[in-house]
Parts: structure tokens; C-alpha cells; sequence
């Protein structure tokens, strides 16, 4: 994508338009397709005059052509979010598809190449809640997420899977997205939600990643842990199975006995909801149904704790993100300010961002 | 003169010398970057835009043609506005010149090498 860049746009904004390469080489005024064909595969850089023309002829911005980071006609996204109009969604996405595109053009710089391969889960439509929460166990298992497995999700996602997981000031109303690229995948989070909403929401993310080519999520889904869209249950199912494994939860004994704040304790213990933690007991025949709605929704909001009693935001997107954007000013890939504007903070914040994230800020103040 | 020197000329105090003693141009782009909102500093100084202007010798415009050649030319390096139409008029000037800014960025990827052709 780095230096084609101006190809692969013209190329999107052909197809776009529905122009053969012939009709555009006339409109260049090329003898022939060869020659756009040679500018959309990189084989032939494009001249300024010929950049221009593009700009004139084809009605887009210079930086349309020129911008790295922006995600023309690609990306799709799939929102978790309640009550968020459709231009409020618009406008977040557009400022998301800048990170992503940003990470996606500056890590190969820096030496943090995107991974060459991509992961999937073998769960379609036809398979039940159990095998998709049993697949969501057996991922636990084979990537050692551990006793809680919630606290590593995020790291292996990054490390083994190559994902880039990003905390985000999200517009209000909105939990999470994945989004899919052609050769990177990305999850944000709504970094100011409660944990245990986070960790659900990246675990349930992970699913529509790893599925997204059997079963490619909506555009927007509403956030909820009890939907009614069968792929969004079987997301539900996997998390739930992922981040509360029965293996885990054998450790916490049975739940007869004052299961309000056991159940509450031990959400805390888990970093999930005592309600997602509810539903997973209920769906492993460890709680019974009825006993189960005796826990009322009030009691185990904010796993029992009392308004006002929140836990920080997790830190502004991720220490994989910043060492990025950190090394690019240094190597000289992006200027500080550019960086500042992508990120829409001064350039103070920008290395407070750094110093959060245990990363260097080479750039002078 | 990049807009990140110029803000740290004017919080020094240092400008007034500078501009009378040197000839000193920028770019609109980077003129409009000096003025509060757009400085990305957490404490903005408050630069006069009429008073700076006054105080330079030039403030150029860069063409699309110009600032298309730095596109092209370097594709994969992003700058800001402001640096992008700094390097979009000085790279066409026939004359000689000292280009002054705070980012790698900037120098590392636009040397007169890769203009030469």
C-alpha cells in the first residue's frame, strides 16, 4: 500500500466510477490499458502532471490520491453499539478508518510487518450455542489465556493473531467494532465501559473476526448480550465460553448458597459482568434457570457495586499503536504534528500518550 | 520556516530579531498554523497573524501542480499541511535556499537526490 499508493487509489476510484482501463488510458490520454494497468499495479510511477490530471478528470481531492491515511473504499466495519444515529456512526468511522489506516501504512515502516496469514474459526450458521462457547474454551485453552482470561485476551489477540486492538474514546452509544481489511484485522474498544463490558465486547469482536468470511456481521449490531441475530448469538456464545471457561469456574465451587455476591465476587475475579457470568452458569446447567432470575438485573449492575464506583478507563488505545506512531516520528516515516492531528491532540498529549504506554516520545516539544 | 519554528521563535521571544535580520518566508498553510486552534500545543501563544505577516519577507502559496510533485515524489511520507506545501514551493525555487523545521520527516525524505531526474 506505501508507495502504490496513488495506483491502488486510482485503481479503487475506476472501479468505483465502473471505467474500463481503457476508457481511463483516454482519459490520460494513453495509447493504451498497458499503461493504467502498469500505474494501479506499481510497475510504473505516476507523474505529477499526469496526478493532476487524475484530480481534474476524475473530481477527487489531491488527497484523496495521496493521503496514507485514509481508507478509500475499504474497511468494512461492524459496530456494536445502542441508540447511535447513522451520521454520528459515520463520522466515528471515518476518524477509526484514519487510526487503522495510519497503523496499517506506518508498522511495515518501523519494522512491524503485517502478519502474512490470517486465522479463522470453523463455526457457521449450522453449528450450535455449545460448540461455539466450547470453541470459545478451547481458544482459552490452546492460547493460555490462564485463569482469567479476560487479562490476556487483548495481548494474544495482538502477539498470536496479529489483530490490532485499540482502547477508543467512542462516540457515545457505541461498545466496539472489528473491522476487516484486506490484510489486517482491528478491533476497537470503548475504552471508558465498565471491564468486564470490555472484555466481552473484545471477546465477542474476536468471533466475527475469525468468521468473518463464513459469516460476515452487520454493518451495526445492537449492544446487547442477549440478541436475538444468531450470528450475534454464537458471538455471545464463544465469549461467554472464552472467557469464562468450566474448567476456570470449577474453582469457585457451587453457586447454591448466597449467589448474589458470589456471583459478584466473582465476575470481579474474572474481569467480566456478574450478568454475562449469570448466563454462562445457567447455559452450563451450573445454575438453574429459575434460581438464576431470583439475581435480579439491579443486583449484579456493576457486579454489585454502588453508583459512582468506577473503574479507570483502560489507557488510549494500545502500547502496539503508540511504539508505531513513536517510531514513524523517529524514523522519520511521519512529522510529530501530523501525528498529533491524526491522533487530535496537542503535541503534549502526544507524548503524555507515549509516557502512558511505557514508550520513548522521540520527538522534541 | 516551518510553523513549529516559527511558534518557538515567538515563545522565546526571538522572533522580532530573526525576522529583521534574516529573510525570512513561509507558506500560507503554515501561517494558518500559527494561529490559535491549529497550533496542537496544550499552551497556544497568541501569534498576531498581521504582525507576522508584516514581519516576513514572503508567504507563498504552493499550485496543486507543486504540491502534486511532492506527492509523487514522495508518496509513502507523511507530512503535515503545513511541511507538505513548505517543501511544494521550495523544491521549485531556482534559487538558494535553507529550509528550517523540527522533523525528521521532513529532511529525511525529501533531499534534492530524490528530485533530481
Amino acid at each position: 500500500m506505501t508507495a502504490n499508493i496513488i495506483g491502488t487509489r486510482l485503481k479503487a476510484l475506476r472501479e468505483e466510477r465502473k471505467l474500463s482501463q481503457d476508457e481511463l488510458a483516454r482519459i490520460f490520454g494513453f495509447k493504451d490499458r498497458q499503461t493504467v494497468s502498469a500505474i494501479e499495479t506499481g510497475e510504473r510511477r505516476v507523474s505529477a502532471e499526469e496526478l493532476l490530471t487524475a484530480v481534474e478528470k476524475l473530481g477527487a481531492s489531491l488527497d484523496y490520491f495521496t493521503d496514507p491515511f485514509l481508507l478509500a473504499g475499504e474497511g468494512r466495519f461492524s459496530w456494536r453499539q445502542s441508540g447511535v444515529g447513522v451520521p454520528r456512526l459515520d463520522a466515528f468511522e471515518r476518524v477509526a478508518g484514519r487510526w487503522i489506516a495510519a497503523y496499517r501504512t506506518l508498522a511495515p515502516q518501523v519494522g512491524r510487518p503485517i502478519p502474512l496469514l490470517r486465522r479463522t474459526l470453523g463455526i457457521t450458521p449450522r453449528h450450535s450455542f455449545e460448540e461455539a462457547a466450547a470453541a470459545g474454551e478451547r481458544f482459552a485453552k490452546e492460547f493460555e489465556l490462564g485463569d482469567v482470561p479476560a487479562a490476556r485476551l487483548a495481548e494474544v489477540m495482538e502477539r498470536e493473531l496479529g489483530v490490532l486492538v485499540l482502547m477508543v474514546d467512542a462516540t457515545k452509544g457505541v461498545s466496539g467494532a472489528a473491522c476487516r481489511l484486506p490484510a489486517l484485522d482491528a478491533v476497537l474498544i470503548n475504552r471508558r465501559e465498565p471491564p468486564g463490558r470490555r472484555h466481552f465486547d473484545l471477546a465477542h469482536e474476536l468471533f466475527h473476526i475469525l468468521t468473518w468470511d463464513t459469516m460476515p456481521p452487520a454493518h451495526v449490531e445492537e449492544a446487547s448480550e442477549q440478541s436475538k441475530n444468531r450470528v450475534e448469538q454464537l458471538a455471545n456464545s464463544f465469549a461467554s465460553g472464552l472467557l469464562m471457561p468450566g474448567a476456570v469456574l470449577n474453582r469457585f465451587g457451587s453457586w447454591d448458597k448466597d449467589m448474589v455476591r458470589r456471583l459478584n465476587t466473582t465476575a470481579n475475579a474474572l474481569e467480566v459482568t456478574a450478568t454475562a457470568l449469570k448466563w454462562r452458569l445457567i447455559a452450563l446447567s451450573r445454575l438453574d434457570r429459575a434460581v438464576g432470575s431470583q439475581a435480579s438485573d439491579t443486583a449484579l449492575r456493576n457486579n454489585g457495586r454502588s453508583r459512582g464506583t468506577g473503574d479507570p478507563a483502560a489507557p488510549l488505545f494500545s502500547k502496539p499503536f503508540v511504539e508505531v506512531i513513536a517510531h514513524a516520528i523517529d524514523h522519520g516515516r511521519v512529522t510529530a504534528r501530523r501525528a498529533a492531528d491524526l491522533l487530535d491532540m496537542t503535541l503534549e498529549d502526544l507524548a503524555d500518550l507515549c509516557a502512558a504506554h511505557g514508550v520513548e516520545a522521540l520527538f522534541d516539544l | 520556516m516551518d510553523t513549529n519554528v516559527i511558534l518557538e521563535c515567538w515563545r522565546i521571544g526571538a522572533w522580532p530579531a530573526l525576522s529583521s535580520g534574516y529573510r525570512v518566508e513561509t507558506v500560507e498553510k503554515c501561517v494558518t498554523e500559527t494561529q490559535t486552534g491549529y497550533q496542537r500545543r496544550r499552551a497556544e501563544q497568541h501569534v498576531d497573524q498581521a504582525v507576522l505577516q508584516a514581519s516576513l519577507a514572503a508567504v507563498h502559496r504552493p499550485e496543486t501542480k507543486e504540491l502534486a510533485m511532492v506527492a509523487v515524489k514522495a508518496p509513502d511520507i507523511a507530512l503535515d499541511l503545513g511541511e507538505r506545501a513548505l517543501w511544494a514551493h521550495a523544491l521549485t525555487r531556482n534559487d538558494n535556499w535553507i529550509l528550517c523545521g523540527p522533523d525528521k520527516a521532513s529532511f529525511d525524505s525529501l533531499s534534492l537526490d530524490s528530485f533530481s531526474s
